[in-house]
């Protein structure tokens, strides 16, 4: 019956859009390849020229391989560094571009005209023409005609045919190339190949229509986008001009791929325009736009922080938790979190509202507390009574404790995982130090003294000249040539040329030579610090090592002492290792003395235990079995007495000493540091103690930032942090503590200086290192911690009251009972410090009211001793009156 | 031994030190020469000398360093003979106030008499102990301050409308371990007492201690006689009527100090602890704190700890550790909390007791009431406190502190010293709450040993009246009075808000701090080297010196103005000098409202102690080294009276003047021995000379000066040099003075004319 119809009305036109009657017969169906419909409804031959448009197609699914392609040889690089060098590199890029080229030869090659490098197509006139399949008409409801052919011949199959040859040619080309460099992990590259060329034919069959339609589009969008990320990534970290475009330009791989993104722009650009008219030649140019955009507004986007910041903070906000520490707690608290810190609200006693400003970089761990169990919680301290509360222990660099009592299960979560991602961002190593808050941080203060130009190697080096003229300043480690970790200008013997000391830098473990670090008065006898030397298994020497530390034997009759501040095993092992200590047979003015002083990981195991005993509320445990097992007071202890011997060497036998460890950047620094506190009065002045600091801490290269990336309670990712410098504060404070009147600083100073070490706004203690300094223009981007101390109304602070200037040297008790815990820093968020502050005050009121009173009788007496010449004056004045009045009586 | 010899050898040293004169006196001695003392800080350091024996003192001299050690006798806890080794035959000595010392006697023979000796002159009856025969210095009198318990209650308000007296224990017959008198509600009878003190172990009922200003009272007893099944109806009446005494809470708490395990052992013994079933509104708490046994062993193995040689630091603190003294006093510590918080939180009443309620108890309820009244903080309030818990309540003193040889050795225990300690990390963490310092602590704990005073002779009041005490000894209180300077806290703010109000310490395990000046004073090389509280009295009493010497100088000043301007406008001048110098320095008007006494007011005070004025002239000195050597002040000083304004002084007098009083003082830290080659150390309290400024120790020191260039004409330490050349030239000026009156005599008549 519908036969019937369909042949009885043969002039009708077919049904559907794409059905049409082939030219020999009448039968209405789908056509032949290479044919389409007209509008008649007949079948015709595809002989149109291929257009731009559609040029550009082939060529963006051809460039689309291209990149997959490029993109794993790129991951390629990630994952075997060393052995794929640039070149194979290079090799592999230009091979995926051949392939692609080939098979985009071939291609066009393949599809009539034969053998020619065009195309006859069919114009592509709506994006239904990519799916005929989904127009298939039904006639008369009945029977459906299947018209589904490749209207857009030869589109559709040139990109299988396309990726066909390219996977092909790829399948010949590269196992050859494979063969000449015999490397197999470059086979890799074929494999992913092979995957993902399956995929674009899937997702070209699938969603051709939509491609053909959008690819400029698409083009230009992506492009913009991933020459934006290129360059952030590039640019991570840098935020001055100069270092930013000598990175970008220096590496040949970026301007390729800068290159790449230009070409695809353009195409971008050519079939979104086609050339219709003269102007669209004018946009051309356009493509360099984003690339140069960027880099003139590369200043105020700062992409790296925001991108990584933001994408932290899941809850910005909390509200209604009761925020507490140990002595307090405030209700109905709010929480900000910004990008730098956290800001807690919380109302004071007297109703006003208070911010608490957390940084991060002082946020050492977070403990959330979910309890399921109600008794679970009652252990922790002040513990409100709420029916259901989410404890969010957050414990502080600086020691402190706080916790956040949050009501809502949901904000619990979010606010302590994002509070944990934002402390693990901070860390030393990963983080970026641009970011940390010194380099946003802007003085809010005046200047008096800056002390970035406050502590001097000149002013040093004359104080040195007073007592010896035997040294020079050098200038061999400009530009950190020599040794990245020492400062620039340095102080040498004279004797010595610089040429000794690059000899005898490379002698030593990074390069640090021996160096001067103090010159005792009375003796002339110093103390010099080092790294150890690099002798080896094989015992090495270096004569220009040996020449150097005689040099610096100031006493020649009498023998120096060495001390290794290392355990004798670990001295083997460190020999077996290329390191070890000098032999006895090549420093032969030279004594040798081992010392044990823990570092890294012990210390910082014995510095969390201390806290864990300190702020442990437990009743049952003996706090000083605790405290015994963390070993810190003995490290204290072995320390003082390191830094006692080294100070008697010097007093007493009046002889050098060199001191070093593995590194000479710890515990090196921590005797000759404390042995120069007993030795120099000096360094027991606020402004001396702010050198000692200055030249034996962060001058001498200790790597204050990886130190102290996390303080007691938290564990960092690269397990470098070390107390080493707490401990240095450590023993000064017991110095402090035996000698209260010698020191004119109080413990607030180190208080202060320990809670500036680990977390602070201020940008002396956040660098490795000198060089580091200089790298991120540590002097211009941030303030320096001197010039905030060196100010009256904060030096006031500091001042110790019972201050008499001792000229004498320090000889500690180091026996047990005289070592003592350090409760005014440890302790002290745990425990009420009003009281000692008030006595402290008392103290200076009492101090005050004396230096007041003897100035007072001092003028009294001035004044006393000025009436009574007056009145003897006068006296005899008057009785000469006197007797000239009485003259005329008695006459 | 030859006794001419001995007394020759004292010769020789009193030249250096004339402190012998008491020694002198004495017929007993026994002398070791060439002993050895190991240095305990340095195991190979010996130190050889000679040990001197008399009736009071054992004394050891060691010639090269110049230093010596006085031990007196009723002090030493023990003398073991230790093993003989290669040096000798070693020595060991300890005392009661933490001194360990070990001598190695070269001959076996004098160790074994020396021995023997120490142990003989142990005192073996209470009638023979020191105090009844110890002659002090002058200025000290056989005077006793009464201490009235009335009066002490009467402060606290009571009697009134609930509490009255109860003096039915006057002859000690219902508690001989009491005091005569004791405050009981008003509500209670005769018969309720008499029935509920034979329930109580040792007669001891429940008696008032302390009345809060808000209502809640402590009071103390001992257990009760309960067994398993015992009731009193009368103590249980008896506690009713305590319990309706304060009108704010409807229960009481009744606080057993001891730990649950050995109140309900004593239950056995047909004592233990009140039952709550037939105690009515009553809640009953056990505070762990161990007995006297434990606490004795606790202190010696501390004493261990102290006495080891060179210890490393995890021994050390091991054995610190494993001592639990620190674990004790904060047992105590808390129990006083609990009491504290009970009585000034909840407003409740509190009844304490332990076994006899003469130990903890004490300790307990001195302590809560330390934290609970500012008063006790002041040292006549501690005194008092002391006088009151300790002394009239009946703390066993002779037993605990071992006076003489008959008393058991298991009857010793340092509850004294942990209350002692407990006062001491009070003040560690409130350091301006209390008026009293370290010193004036260790001081305390000394004499309570030493036997020097009468105070702390005996076990109760009673014992005190038998021994006729206050007619036949002194005073330790006497002896604070008179050095009250140094036992002063220079920080003590008694307005702040720490010291005038309750005080709740927090307490962690972390507080308590090992009292290194108590248990390791001997060892200086161990001590701070540089003290900063000794540094503050020293600057306290430079600001009291300068301070009068200041206003000398104002009036000298007023007084040639005076002359200067001829009476025309004097006064007028006097008076822009006056306000120009009170603009000038407010300290005068500040300090007399301000933070500590002003100097006058102390010197008030101590003329205004029962000792009439001219016993501060005489020397004050070290006590334990006694000697009273008067000191010959001329009256002549006298003239220097404030009646003597009109006369105009004279330029050698103002010379005079400002030489006699120093404006500047040598630095506490800097001289390391004294002008007598006796080497200080920190932990020895130097002397400041305020003529010269220069520091000395005790010995070399004259109190009680009068120094011309003082407004005040107080007494004023002053060394022995200035002290002579003081004397030589006020005789010099006393001439010459009658010179200058003779000069000026035209000059005072022109005033004269010129007025008229």
């Amino acid at each position: 019956m519908n036969r019937n119809l369909l042949e009885k009305s043969n002039i009708s036109v077919c049904p559907g859009k794409y059905c049409g009657y082939e030219i020999n017969s009448t039968k209405c169906g789908a056509c032949q390849r290479g044919y389409r419909v007209n509008n008649e409804g007949v079948c015709q031959l595809c002989d149109e020229a291929l257009s731009l448009y559609d040029f550009m197609y082939i060529v963006f699914m051809a460039l689309l391989a291209l990149s997959f392609h490029w993109y794993f040889i790129n991951r390629l690089q990630k994952k075997k560094q060393r052995e794929f060098t640039l070149v194979k590199q290079t090799i592999l890029y230009f091979l995926s571009i051949l392939e692609i080229l080939l098979a985009f030869i071939f291609t066009l090659l393949t599809f009539p005209p034969l053998g020619k490098l065009t195309m006859n197509v069919c114009q592509v006139k709506l994006l239904s023409d990519f799916y005929p399949m989904f127009h298939n008409p039904i006639v008369n409801y009945r029977k459906k005609l299947r018209c589904s052919y490749e209207v857009v011949y030869p589109l559709q199959s040139a990109i299988f045919v396309l990726y066909t040859y390219a996977s092909l040619i790829m399948l010949l080309i590269r196992p050859f190339f494979l063969s000449i460099i015999h490397q197999k992990f470059i086979s890799a590259s074929i494999y992913s190949a092979l995957h993902f060329y399956p995929c674009l034919l899937i997702l070209h069959a699938l969603c051709g229509g939509l491609i053909y339609v959008s690819f400029p589009i698409l083009t230009i969008i992506s492009t913009v986008l991933l020459n934006a990320i290129h360059f952030t990534l590039i640019a991570s970290g840098e935020n001055e001009w100069i270092p930013f475009v000598r990175k970008l330009c220096g590496n040949i791989q970026n301007w390729i791929i800068y290159l790449v993104h230009v070409i695809i722009l353009l195409c971008g650009l050519i079939s979104l325009t086609q050339f219709e008219n003269e102007y669209h030649l004018i946009m051309l140019p356009t493509v360099f736009l984003p690339g140069l955009l960027y880099i003139l507004l590369y200043k105020f986007t700062a992409t790296s922080t925001i991108r990584m910041v933001t994408d932290l903070i899941k809850i910005p906000c909390v509200r209604n938790l009761v925020f507490r520490d140990h002595l307090q707690a405030y209700p109905e608290s709010i929480i900000n979190v910004t990008l730098h810190n956290v800001i807690v609200t919380h109302k004071q006693p007297d109703g006003n509202y208070k911010e608490l400003w957390i940084f991060y970089t002082n946020m050492d761990a977070i403990q959330p507390k979910f309890p399921m169990k109600t008794e679970f919680r009652s252990q922790l301290p002040l513990s409100p009574s709420l029916a259901s509360v989410y404890t969010i222990v957050l414990r502080l660099k600086t020691l402190e404790t706080c916790y956040f009592d949050v009501p809502v299960l949901d904000d619990a979560i979010k606010l302590a995982e994002s509070l944990d991602a934002l402390i693990a961002n901070t860390d030393g190593l990963t983080c970026d130090v641009t970011f940390l808050f010194p380099f946003c941080f802007s003085r809010d203060f005046d200047v008096i003294q800056d002390g970035w130009t406050a502590f001097s190697v000149e002013s040093e080096y004359s104080r040195l000249q007073a007592i010896s003229d035997e040294w020079r300043i050098s200038d061999v480690n400009k530009d950190f040539a020599i040794c990245e970790t020492y400062p620039e200008r340095l102080v040498v013997p004279k004797s010595i040329s610089d040429d000794y000391l690059k000899r005898s830098a490379a002698f030593r473990a990074h390069n640090r030579f021996p160096l001067l670090c103090y010159l005792h008065k009375s003796s002339k006898s110093c103390i010099i610090r080092s790294s150890q030397p690099l002798v080896g298994p094989s015992v090495r020497r270096c004569k220009e090592d040996e020449s150097l530390v005689n040099a610096m034997l100031t006493q020649r009759n009498k023998k120096g002492w060495i001390l290794d501040t290392r355990h004798p095993n670990i001295i083997k092992s460190a020999q077996s290792k290329g390191g070890g200590c000098e032999p006895d047979q090549y420093y032969a003015l030279w004594r040798r003395l081992n010392w044990n002083l823990e570092k890294h990981n012990l210390l910082q195991e014995s510095f969390m235990k201390l806290m864990d005993a300190c702020i442990d509320q437990s009743e049952k445990d003996r706090w000083l079995s605790k405290l015994e097992g963390s070993n810190w007071l003995l490290h204290v202890k072995e320390t003082l007495r390191a830094a006692c011997t080294v100070a008697q060497t010097i007093d007493r036998e009046e002889t050098s000493v060199l001191v070093h460890g593995s590194d000479g950047w710890d515990t090196t620094l921590l005797v000759t540091s404390l042995a120069q506190i007993l030795l120099d009065p000096d360094c027991r002045t606020i402004t001396g103690f702010e050198a000692l600091i200055e030249r034996e801490w962060i001058q001498a290269g200790h790597p204050f930032r990886t130190r102290c990336t996390r303080s007691a309670f938290g564990r960092s990712s690269h397990g470098y942090e070390s107390p080493i410098f707490t401990l240095f504060l450590d023993c000064t404070w017991q110095l402090l503590q035996q000698f209260a009147c010698s020191f004119e600083f109080n413990d607030t100073l180190l208080i202060e200086l320990f809670e500036h070490a680990y977390s602070s706004k201020f940008g002396t203690f956040i660098f490795n290192n000198e060089k580091e300094k200089k790298k991120y223009n540590g002097i211009k981007q941030t303030v320096s911690l001197w010039s905030y101390f060196n100010r009256p109304e904060i030096l006031h602070t500091f001042l110790n009251p019972f201050y008499e200037p001792n000229p004498t040297v320090l000889w500690p008790s180091v026996a047990a009972p005289s070592i003592v815990l350090w409760r005014s820093l440890y302790l002290r968020f745990y425990e009420n410090q009003t009281p000692q502050r008030e006595a402290w005050d008392e103290y200076l009121l009492i101090k005050e009211k004396e230096m007041q009173l003897r100035s007072y009788v001092n003028k009294l007496r001035q004044e006393l001793l000025e009436l009574e010449r007056k009145c003897t004056e006068k006296t005899s004045n008057t009785t000469s009156m006197i007797k000239t009045e009485k003259d005329p009586v008695t006459i | 031994m030859n006794r001419q010899l001995f007394i020759e050898v004292l010769r020789q040293i009193s030249s250096r030190f004339d402190l012998f004169k008491s020694l002198l006196s004495h017929e007993d001695y026994l002398k070791v020469e060439n002993v050895l003392v190991i240095d305990r800080a340095n195991n190979r350091q010996y130190v050889s000398g000679t040990i001197y024996l008399t009736a009071t003192h054992l004394l050891f001299d060691d010639p090269e360093n110049k230093r010596q050690t006085w031990i007196l006798l009723p002090l030493i806890s023990s003398a073991d003979k230790l093993p003989t080794t290669q040096q000798g035959c070693p020595l060991r000595v300890r005392t009661k106030h933490f001194l360990s010392i070990e001598f190695i006697i070269p001959k076996e023979r004098d160790c074994t008499d020396l021995h023997a000796t120490l142990n003989q002159l142990k005192c073996d009856s209470i009638e023979k102990l020191y105090c009844f025969n110890y002659v002090a210095p002058t200025y000290l009198e056989k005077v006793w301050d009464p201490f009235l318990l009335a009066t002490e209650y009467m402060r606290m308000g009571v009697p009134n409308r609930e509490w009255r007296a109860e003096t039915c224990n006057s002859s000690f017959e219902m508690c001989d371990t009491y005091p005569s008198l004791f405050y009981v509600p008003t509500s209670t009878t005769k018969a309720m007492l008499i029935a509920s003190s034979k329930f109580r172990s040792r007669g001891r009922l429940p008696v008032l201690t302390y009345l809060h200003p808000n209502g809640a009272s402590i009071t103390r007893c001992s257990q009760p006689l309960s067994g398993f099944s015992q009731r009193c109806v009368e103590d249980e009446q008896l506690l009713q009527c305590i319990l309706k005494t304060n009108s704010q809470s409807s229960t009481m708490y009744i606080i057993d100090t001891r730990p649950r395990i050995n109140a309900v052992a004593n239950r056995a013994a047909g004592k233990g602890y009140e039952n709550e079933d037939h105690y009515s509104n009553i809640q009953f708490k056990f505070c762990p704190i161990e007995n006297i046994h434990v606490m004795r062993g606790s202190l010696q193995k501390l004493l261990e700890t102290c006495e080891m040689k060179n210890p490393s630091m995890n021994q050390y603190l091991n054995s610190l550790d494993n001592s639990s003294w620190l674990q004790h006093i904060k047992a105590v510590l808390d129990a006083a909390i609990f009491i504290t918080r009970a009585v000034e939180v909840e407003k409740k009443n509190v009844l304490v007791h332990c076994s006899d309620g003469w130990d903890r108890t004490a300790q307990c309820c001195s302590l809560s009431e330390l934290l609970l009244c500012p008063s006790y903080r002041s040292i006549h309030g501690f005194r008092m406190l002391i006088e009151k818990e300790w002394l009239s309540f009946g703390h066993k003193f002779g037993d605990r502190c071992g006076h003489t040889r008959m008393t058991d050795s298991k009857e010793q225990s340092p509850i004294f010293l942990q209350f002692i300690e407990i006062v001491w990390q009070l003040t560690q963490i409130y350091p301006s709450a209390f008026e009293f310092n370290e010193r004036f602590l260790i001081s305390l704990h000394d004499h309570c040993h030493s036997c020097q005073y009468g105070n702390f002779i005996g076990n109760c009041e009673k014992d005190r009246l038998d021994l006729r005490v206050k007619e036949r000894t002194y005073s330790y209180w006497n002896y604070v009075l008179q050095n009250v300077n140094d036992f002063k806290n220079p920080a003590f703010r008694p307005q702040s808000a720490y010291a005038s109000e309750v005080l709740i310490p927090t307490l962690n395990t972390q507080t308590l701090k090992f009292w290194l000046n108590m248990y390791h004073r001997f060892d200086s090389s161990l001590l701070p080297k540089e003290n900063i509280s000794n540094t503050l009295t020293n600057l306290v009493d430079h600001t009291a010196a300068l301070n009068d010497h200041a206003r000398l100088l104002e009036k000298r000043i007023r007084e040639l103005r005076s002359v200067l301007n001829n009476g025309l406008s004097s006064y007028e001048n006097i008076q822009n000098l006056v306000s120009q110098s009170t603009k000038t320095l407010p300290d005068h008007d500040s300090s007399s409202n301000g933070n500590e006494l002003p100097p006058s007011t102390i010197e008030t005070k101590q003329s205004s102690a029962p000792t009439s004025s001219s016993d501060i002239e005489s020397e004050i000195s070290d006590d334990q080294s006694p000697n009273g050597r008067p000191s010959s002040i001329p009256a002549t000083l006298e003239h220097q009276s404030s009646t003597e304004i009109n006369e105009i002084p004279g330029n050698e007098r103002i010379a005079f003047e400002l030489n006699s009083v120093a404006l500047d003082w040598r630095s506490y830290r800097t001289p390391f021995q004294c002008m007598c080659a006796l080497p200080m150390d920190s932990a020895q309290r130097k002397h400041v000379c305020w003529r010269c400024g220069e520091n000395f120790c005790s010995r070399c020191i004259e109190h009680g000066v009068r120094l011309p260039g003082l407004y005040s004409n107080s007494a004023a330490p002053v060394c022995k040099t200035c002290a002579r050349s003081i004397k030589s030239s006020l005789s010099m000026i006393e001439c010459s003075k009658n010179l200058t009156t003779v000069t000026m005599k035209p000059s005072s008549l022109t005033d004269d004319e010129n007025k008229i």
